[in-house]
């Protein structure tokens, strides 16, 4: 009697454990799984909603799920170790990569917890802009003006930044010393993320906020903040009103910007990110998915792997001087 | 234990510990805050300096001043206490397992020492709870919700 | 059109057969994730988001939001009936609805906690319909100053939180505030506290500590009871019309709480629940009551969770700014479906403005008329061996400190706070205020930060900003009375029992 409930009830464990037998793979085409897509970064944030718009585009192109895994924390760090030193590298692990967790990160530091050659570019997404954006009543209607103003009375200047030393900082730094403002007379705030120091701009606690065109996208349609530059080589499609920097003759050049590629870890096999370089290619032309992107006010500029790498070194280099300078390189 | 008792002691010393745990970290952090922001003058080392200061004082009047009045307290033995230890090993061992087994494997195994060690249950019962334990947490989780738990040499 | 042109228009799309569905789909399977010990409103949300992806967006976010509310109830549930709060929200829920379990009148807690959460967040969603865009521009108002006097104005809660011995209230709350220090700071990015441990840069996780110190405690303090179920009788249901009378007026406060500063972008309910236990704590005439049973310290928090999660939706909705880490991923969900919230979400999209504000409603209702019958399936859990129960929770607290950032380093903390939680509650250590400290310490710590590099470093910006003043005022007041309140009630508790408070 105990011995048939007992063969009944290992027949049961053994029944719960069968899709683990079931489990090991007979090498099909890639992929016959679900695809892991790490974000360093919480749900919700700019990282996080390109990745789900990607992991929309390819689960339904190659019929296999894509898991958007947000492991945030630690300036995204540990996330991007995660997915590029911890995780195998057979390809179901992608890595949302951004400046944050990559060109920045190295700049600023001469013994990065993650390299270059730890990852495998698959291609860049996103390139975002940043802009300078004022609140909405403020007195200055050019970047010019608000650049005149700053000269004269540094220390008046009251700015958010998006963490000590993000994209924001660099921006301002870069636009300080060109039009020859000491950075340090001007008072930085830091504040933990984009969407806060935007209520404190449009609530008038801060003069000035640095962010990208997403980032300040929606405010600058309520009618709460005015954006008076762009810091990119062109005019933005989504603020197709605002002048550039360069345009009106403030900045030169553009060192900093917000992106988001997708990387692989090292050992990843070529044939695998190739595959990923090809799919995306295809789906930053898709209309759908273009769609999509507008409606995040994602500015979608693709980049196929080798220019991808390329283009990362540039930025090591830009960040790399430019946190010497400001002094936040250790 | 009396009800002077060695709490306040034996507690007031580790947050003396604590204390200067913080403080120490504090000022680490305190030549940093130059270095990093120009001319700030609060930074990362003002909360821990503060909170460094408030652990020891308060730890120091513990030791010194306070009267707490501590509860009985008995620890478990015997059966109780055996049953304790399984369910703790249990648990640290599922943290050891689980990224090496696998989250589906792992939750079975531990499932099973789970009901057999803690809850006490005849081995017949207890592989019958892990069985159905199991497979509900494998259904929801891996199944149902596509949950990305550790996935372990077996692939589950 | 006028705000109940525009409201009456967004019922009829609500109450579509498939809108109202996915309403009812999204309160049980939020509540149901709610109940399991461990998997908060954040996690439930988080893991129940993609499942949404597949419907449009309207029936998506309506789904989203009964998950949300459904979740936060199915909190209550845990802490009432096991002493395991899902998240910090539920934690004043547990101090006086465990105590009314164990007398048996779980049911009633239950009950009183069903019909302050409809109570509140019905009112709730009534001021969000008609003042939405006009409160959301006075929130901006708040700058890091004002926000630091809110923040020093809540710490003060902790005095009363402390129970007995205010040393041992204070000591906790250090202790919390250490923990919550650990990983960058928010300055130079420098890491704090991790002695080169590159896992700890992420910090201690808020779920993580709550499993560990409630949960996993919990079990083995369950064993050591030799519990076999945690309430024998659980009592009538439904709240007898004494039990409303008198818990009423406290849920009406808690939800003018819980209202009010949840307006504010970044007092999540964690804050709000603090202040409006203490508030009725206060207003009693026999505060020793509470911490044994008082049904009003069941009452007022849970309408004050259920108005902050409601008045969350005010600035998320008018300005994009989330209030608490569940409404970041509905957020984020929004944004997905295309959504931009802001002002102009009200002008461009009314019709889904309006069907979301309209399921706000409808949710409650239906959260309300399946919690009272559900009463006794949630009951029938609990009844459970403990021989089930317990391992059970340790299974479920695994997956849930794991999932919330999916990282095996939280289930270790998890566990050593269990350890922890397991040693402080045996000896009578409060651990609310160590949650407290833990919460606010980190927001405290950014204002202070903000506020000086606003002013260049001088302490004159908090006098130079009335609202700011007057917040930091109003918390030395609150500091003198608690100190007074905490004595008298000291020496009645002395007098009565001759034992000391503790969660």
């Amino acid at each position: 009697m105990r011995s048939t409930l007992a063969r009944l009830v290992v027949g049961l464990l053994v029944l719960s454990l069968a899709p683990l037998a079931a489990a090991p793979p007979a090498r099909a085409d890639y992929p016959d799984k679900a695809i892991e897509i790490v974000v360093p970064f919480v749900a919700g944030g700019g990282t996080d909603l390109v990745a789900r718009l990607v992991a929309d585009y390819m689960g339904r192109k190659w019929k296999q799920p894509m898991l958007v895994v947000n492991k945030a924390g630690g300036g995204g760090v540990p996330g991007a170790r995660a997915a590029l030193k911890e995780a195998r590298p057979d390809g179901y692990t992608m890595l949302m990569d951004i400046h944050t967790t990559s060109s920045m990160l190295i700049g600023a530091s001469r013994t990065p917890a993650l390299v270059l050659a730890d990852r495998k570019y698959a291609g860049r997404i996103v390139r975002d802009p940043m802009v300078f954006a004022v609140k909405a009543d403020a007195p200055w209607k050019t970047f010019k003006e608000l650049s005149d103003w700053v000269k004269a009375r540094p220390e008046e200047l009251i700015w958010s930044s998006v963490g000590p030393a993000g994209p924001s900082r660099y921006t301002a730094y870069d636009w300080f010393t060109q039009i020859g403002v000491d950075p340090a007379k001007t008072k930085m705030v830091i504040t933990p993320g984009a969407a806060d120091s935007m209520q404190k701009l449009a609530g008038g606690h801060v003069l000035l906020a640095i962010h990208s065109v997403a980032e300040a996208h929606a405010m600058q349609q309520a009618g709460k903040i005015r954006v008076l530059a762009v810091l990119s080589p062109a005019r933005v499609k989504y603020l197709p009103e605002v002048p550039t920097a360069e345009e009106q003759g403030v900045i030169k050049g553009v060192r900093v910007q917000w992106w988001a590629a997708a990387a692989f870890p090292a050992g990843t096999p070529e044939t695998i990110v190739k595959k990923w370089e090809g799919a995306l290619a295809e789906m930053t032309k898709d209309p759908e998915f273009l769609k999509g992107a507008e409606r995040i006010n994602m500015n979608i500029d693709f980049l196929p792997a080798a220019e991808t790498q390329k283009f990362v070194e540039r930025e090591v280099a830009g960040y790399t001087e430019m946190a010497e300078k400001i002094g936040i390189r250790r | 234990m009396t009800p002077r008792g060695r709490e306040g002691p034996i507690v007031g010393g580790l947050l003396v510990l604590l204390g200067v745990l913080a403080l120490r970290e504090g000022w680490r952090l305190r030549e940093l805050r130059e270095t990093l922001v120009a001319g700030a003058v609060v930074g990362d080392d003002t909360f821990p300096l503060v909170i460094g200061v408030a652990l020891v004082v308060l730890g120091a009047y513990m030791i010194l001043l306070a009267r707490l009045s501590s509860p009985r307290v008995d620890f478990p033995r015997g059966r109780v206490g055996g049953r304790m230890l399984v369910g703790a090993g249990a648990m640290v061992g599922y943290w050891f397992l689980a990224p090496w087994l696998g989250y589906t494997a792992a939750t079975a195994v531990v499932a099973l020492a789970l009901y057999r060690g803690l809850g006490g249950y005849r081995w017949p019962a207890a592989l019958a709870l892990a069985a159905v334990s199991t497979a509900a947490l494998y259904l929801m989780f891996r199944v149902w919700l596509l949950q990305p738990l550790p996935s372990g040499v077996l692939g589950g | 059109m006028d705000v109940l042109g525009h409201l009456a228009a967004g019922f009829a799309a609500a109450l579509t057969p498939g809108n109202l569905l996915m309403a009812l789909l999204g309160s049980v399977l939020g509540t149901l994730v709610g109940v399991l010990p461990g998997l908060g409103p954040t996690a439930a949300i988080a893991i129940l988001f993609p499942l949404t992806s597949v419907l449009a967006p309207i029936p998506a976010i309506i789904m989203l939001a009964g998950i949300y509310y459904g979740a936060m109830y199915g909190g209550s549930t845990t802490a009432i009936l096991l002493n395991i709060p899902g998240e910090v929200a539920a934690v004043p829920t547990c101090l006086d609805g465990y105590p009314m379990a164990q007398q048996g009148r779980g049911g009633v807690a239950l009950g009183i906690a069903a019909i302050g959460s409809f109570v509140a967040g019905t009112l709730g969603v009534v001021v969000l319909t008609f003042f939405a865009p006009l409160l959301a521009d006075q929130a901006l108002r708040f700058g890091p100053p004002e926000y630091f006097g809110l923040m020093v104005l809540a710490l003060t809660v902790i005095v009363s939180l402390a129970g007995a011995s205010l040393a041992r209230g204070l000591a906790m709350a250090l202790l919390g505030y250490l923990v919550s220090l650990v990983g960058l700071g928010p300055a130079t990015a420098e890491p704090r506290f991790t002695f080169g441990f590159g896992p700890l840069m992420s910090g201690v996780d808020l779920i993580a500590l709550v499993v560990g110190l409630f949960a996993i405690s919990e079990v083995f303090l369950g064993l050591e009871e030799k519990r076999v179920a945690i309430a024998e009788k659980i009592g009538r249901v439904f709240p007898r019309w004494a039990d409303v009378r008198q818990a009423l007026p406290a849920m009406l406060r808690g939800t003018g709480i819980g209202f009010v500063l949840g307006l504010l972008p970044g007092c999540a309910p964690g804050v709000t629940v603090f202040m409006a236990y203490d508030v009725e704590k206060r207003l009693a005439r026999d505060p020793e009551r509470f911490g044994r049973g008082a049904i009003e310290g069941v009452a007022s928090p849970e309408a004050a969770n259920n108005a902050t999660s409601s008045a969350g939706f005010v600035p998320l909705l008018a300005l994009g700014i989330p209030a608490s880490a569940p409404l970041a991923i509905l957020l984020g969900g929004l944004m997905v479906y295309g959504l931009q919230p802001g002002p102009l979400l009200f002008q461009k999209n009314p019709e889904f403005v309006w069907t979301v504000i309209a399921s706000l409603y409808v949710g409650n209702v239906i959260l309300l008329i399946l919690n009272l019958p559900l009463i006794g399936l949630w009951v029938w859990l609990t009844r459970v061996p403990f021989g089930i129960l317990g391992p059970a929770i340790l299974l479920l607290s695994f997956v849930g400190a794991y999932s919330v950032r999916n990282s095996m380093f939280d289930v270790a903390v998890s566990l050593v706070f269990g350890g922890l939680g397991w040693i402080l509650r045996k000896y009578q250590w409060p651990l609310a205020p160590l949650l407290l400290a833990y919460i606010l310490g980190p927001l405290l710590e950014r204002f202070l930060l903000e506020s000086l590099s606003m002013s260049g470093g001088s302490l004159g910006i908090f006098g130079r900003r009335p609202l700011a003043l007057g917040l930091l005022l109003g918390a030395a007041v609150l500091l003198c009375t608690s100190l007074a309140l905490v004595r008298y009630t000291q020496r009645r508790v002395r007098e009565t029992t001759a034992q000391e408070m503790a969660l």
